[in-house]
C-alpha cells in the first residue's frame, strides 16, 4: 500500500530517471551526450550555490572560485604527484571547504550586499592567482593531460575505465544524483530549517537560539565542498584546466540558471542548468545575440516568477490541491500525517456522536 | 519568605550618540510573576528589552540569570539558557508555515546537524519525534492546530501575535519577554492574548512584558516598572502605580481615573 502510494506520487521522477539512464543508449550523438555531461556539471554547481544563496540567503559570488580550487586540486595532484582520481576528488572538496572556512570566517561577518561584494572579490582573486602563478598553474596555458579515471578493480566486471563518453556520462549522472540526495536530506531536516530561518529572518533566528554565524559558516563550507567536487569532476572529464574554470562569469551563469529554474527549490537548479544549457546550444548560430535574449529571459523571470519555473509549478500545484481540499506540502512530513490522523479521529468521534444521538432519537 | 530572583538587571545604561536611552536601570524578576514595563513612547522600554535579551550590549551595568552573569552573551546563547522574546512589530518566519515556525522555535533544544540529516542517525529520528510532539503540544496551547499548514504571512494580526508567543515558548524558556503583545490588535481580540499570557504564567513561565493598554496591564500584571526619559521613576503593584503622583504626572496624565 505504501509502495503503491510512493509510485503514485513519484512516477514522474522515476520516469525521468529511467529516461536519463537510457539516454546514451538511445541517443547515439556524441554531441548531445557531451551537452548532457556539461549541463550535469553545471547543475551540480548550481545545486550547491542554491544551498548558500537559495536556502541560507547568503549571496556568495565566490562560487566559481571554489569550483576552480577543486579543478586545480585534481589537475595538480593527478599530474604532478600521480595521485589517483578517486583520492584527488575528495581532496578537491576538502581543500575547497577548508579555504571556504577561512574565507567564511572573514566574509560572513558582513551582511547582504557587502557579503556579495567581498565574496566576489575573493572569486576574482582566485581567477587572478590561477592566471599569474605560472610556476604552479602554467598561467593562461593551464594544466593539460589529466589522466581519465579508472575504477578500482571490481569483481566480475574487471577494471572499468572512464575513457569512453558513455561511462563518463554515467559517472556525472551518479554524482548529480548524489548531490541531489544530499540536498534533499539536508533541506528536509531540522538543520535545513535552521538555514531557511536565517534566510527568512536573521534576527528572529538569533533570538530563538540559532547560532546564526555558525550555521551560515556550515552552509558555506558544505556548498564549497560540493562545488569543489564538481570542479574536480569537470577537470578530469575535460582533461585539463585553465584559469577560466575560476572565472566569475561562471558564477553569474549559475546564478542565472538558479533564478530561471527556481531559487530555494530542489529541482530548480537542475531544471535551470539543463534548460539554459540546451537553449544556448540550440541558438548557437546566433552568436553574441544569445546573451541579449538570455538577459531578457532573466529580467522576465526575476520580475514575474521570483521563484523560477519550479516555483511557478509548485504554486500552481498548490492551488490545484487547495481547490481539491488537499492539505499543503509541509517540510515536516510525519507531522502532517499525524495531524491528518488526529483530525480524522476527531471527525470519526463526531460521527459516533451523530449516530448515538440518532439512536437516542429513535428510542425516543 | 524566600524569593528566588530569576533575573536581575543591575544599573543598565545605554547611550546612542549621547542620547541616554537607559540610565542606570535596575529591576528584578521573581520566578513565576508577570512584570509589566510601561512608559510613554521613547521612554527606553524596547532598549531595555534589547539589553536583557542580548540584541544590544549595555554601555554599563550587568544582567544576571539565576545569579549567573550573562552580560556578554549573544542572543542565541541567552535563548539556550532560557530567555525568549517576541518583537514589537510582529516578527515571524513569514515565508514558512505555522508548524515550521514552531519547529524552528524548538531548534535550540535539538542538536541535529549535517551528518545526522544526511545519514538519518538515531539522533535525527529521536529529535524529529521529540520536536513533533512539542510542536503539536504548542499548537494546542496557542489554539492554532487548524492553521498548522498555513503560511505565517496569511494569518490575521491577532493569530500572528499568538504564533509569535508560541515560537517563543515552544522551547520551554524560563522567561519570556513580550514586546507589546497586543500592538495592532483590536480591543475585542486582546482578550485571547491576555488569556494566553495568563496560561503562560500557569505553566510556570515568568513573563516580562511591555504594554500600552493600561486597562489590560492593571488586570494582568503582578508588578509594574515605570520608565520615563530612560529613567526608572516608579515600581510597585498596579494599585501603587495607579496612585503614584510621579507616574500620573509623567505618564498617565491628569485625565486618568484610577
Amino acid at each position: 500500500m505504501q509502495n503503491n502510494n510512493f509510485l503514485k506520487q513519484k512516477w514522474p521522477y522515476l520516469l525521468l530517471l529511467i529516461a536519463m539512464l537510457l539516454f546514451p543508449l538511445v541517443v547515439s550523438s556524441r554531441y548531445y551526450i557531451q551537452i548532457m555531461i556539461t549541463a550535469s556539471i553545471w547543475a551540480m554547481a548550481t545545486l550547491s550555490l542554491n544551498l548558500i544563496l537559495g536556502y541560507t540567503g547568503q549571496a556568495s559570488l565566490a562560487h566559481a572560485g571554489f569550483f576552480g580550487i577543486g579543478a586545480y586540486t585534481v589537475a595538480l595532484t593527478t599530474t604532478k604527484i600521480g595521485l589517483s582520481f578517486w583520492l584527488a576528488l575528495p581532496l578537491a572538496g576538502a581543500i575547497a571547504a577548508l579555504v571556504g572556512l577561512f574565507i567564511g570566517i572573514l566574509t560572513l561577518r558582513t551582511q547582504g550586499h557587502y557579503f556579495a561584494i567581498s565574496t566576489l572579490c575573493f572569486g576574482v582573486i582566485v581567477y587572478i592567482v590561477a592566471g599569474s602563478w605560472i610556476e604552479l598553474t602554467k598561467g593562461a596555458t593551464g594544466l593539460l593531460g589529466i589522466p581519465k579515471p579508472t575504477l578500482m578493480a571490481l569483481p566480475f566486471i574487471g577494471k572499468l575505465s572512464f575513457a569512453n563518453q558513455t561511462a563518463q556520462y554515467y559517472l556525472v549522472l551518479f554524482f548529480l544524483l548524489l548531490f541531489l540526495f544530499i540536498m534533499y536530506r539536508l533541506v528536509h531536516s531540522l538543520q535545513g530549517l535552521s538555514f531557511m530561518a536565517i534566510r527568512n529572518n536573521e534576527s528572529l533566528a538569533e533570538a530563538v537560539g540559532i547560532n546564526t554565524f555558525n550555521n551560515k559558516l556550515l552552509s558555506f563550507i558544505i556548498a564549497n565542498f560540493l562545488v569543489g567536487v564538481a570542479g574536480g569532476i569537470y577537470a578530469v572529464l575535460m582533461g585539463g584546466v585553465s584559469p577560466t574554470v575560476a572565472s566569475f562569469n561562471l558564477t553569474f551563469f549559475w546564478l542565472a540558471y538558479l533564478i530561471i529554474g527556481g531559487v530555494a527549490t530542489l529541482a530548480g537548479p537542475i531544471v535551470g542548468a539543463f534548460l539554459v544549457t540546451f537553449l544556448m546550444e540550440y541558438m548557437y548560430s546566433m552568436g553574441e545575440y544569445r546573451l541579449v535574449i538570455f538577459g531578457l529571459v532573466l529580467i522576465v523571470a526575476i520580475t514575474f516568477f521570483p521563484r523560477g519555473l519550479v516555483g511557478l509549478a509548485l504554486t500552481l500545484r498548490q492551488k490545484l490541491r487547495d481547490n481539491k481540499g488537499h492539505k499543503g506540502v509541509g517540510l515536516n512530513l510525519i507531522l502532517r500525517q499525524k495531524l491528518n490522523d488526529d483530525n480524522g479521529q476527531r471527525g470519526e468521534g463526531a460521527g459516533d456522536n451523530a449516530t448515538e444521538s440518532r439512536k437516542i432519537n429513535e428510542t425516543v | 519568605m524566600l524569593v528566588i530572583m530569576l533575573l536581575k538587571a543591575e544599573k543598565l545604561t545605554k547611550q546612542f550618540d549621547g542620547l541616554v536611552a537607559n540610565n542606570e536601570i535596575s529591576f528584578d524578576l521573581a520566578k513565576g510573576e508577570i512584570l509589566a514595563i510601561i512608559g510613554p513612547n521613547g521612554a527606553g522600554k524596547s532598549t531595555l528589552f534589547n539589553l536583557v535579551s542580548g540584541m544590544l550590549q549595555p554601555c554599563a551595568g550587568r544582567v544576571f540569570l539565576e545569579g549567573k552573569d550573562i552580560t556578554g552573551l549573544k542572543p542565541h546563547s541567552r535563548a539556550e539558557l532560557g530567555i525568549s522574546r517576541t518583537f514589537q512589530t510582529t516578527t515571524l518566519f513569514d515565508e514558512l508555515r505555522v508548524m515550521d515556525n514552531l519547529t524552528i522555535g524548538y531548534r535550540v533544544r535539538t542538536k541535529t546537524g549535517f551528518w545526522d540529516a544526511l545519514l538519518h542517525t538515531p539522533r535525527w529520528r529521536r529529535e524529529k519525534e521529540e520536536t513533533e510532539a512539542k510542536v503539536m503540544e504548542t499548537l494546542d496551547f496557542i489554539g492554532m492546530r487548524e492553521q498548522a499548514y498555513q503560511f505565517a504571512s496569511t494569518l490575521s494580526q491577532e493569530a500572528q501575535k499568538r504564533l509569535a508567543i508560541g515560537v517563543a515558548m515552544v522551547s520551554d524558556p524560563k522567561i519570556i519577554l513580550l514586546d507589546e503583545p497586543t500592538a495592532g490588535v483590536i480591543q475585542d481580540e486582546t482578550d485571547t492574548i491576555t488569556e494566553l499570557i495568563r496560561k503562560l504564567k500557569d505553566k510556570g513561565i515568568t513573563v516580562c512584558l511591555i504594554e500600552h493598554k493600561m486597562r489590560m496591564i492593571m488586570g494582568l500584571a503582578d508588578r509594574i516598572v515605570v520608565l520615563n526619559y530612560g529613567e526608572k521613576i516608579a515600581e510597585g503593584s498596579p494599585e501603587e502605580i495607579s496612585g503614584n503622583p510621579a507616574v500620573i504626572a509623567a505618564y498617565l496624565g491628569g485625565e486618568y481615573i484610577a
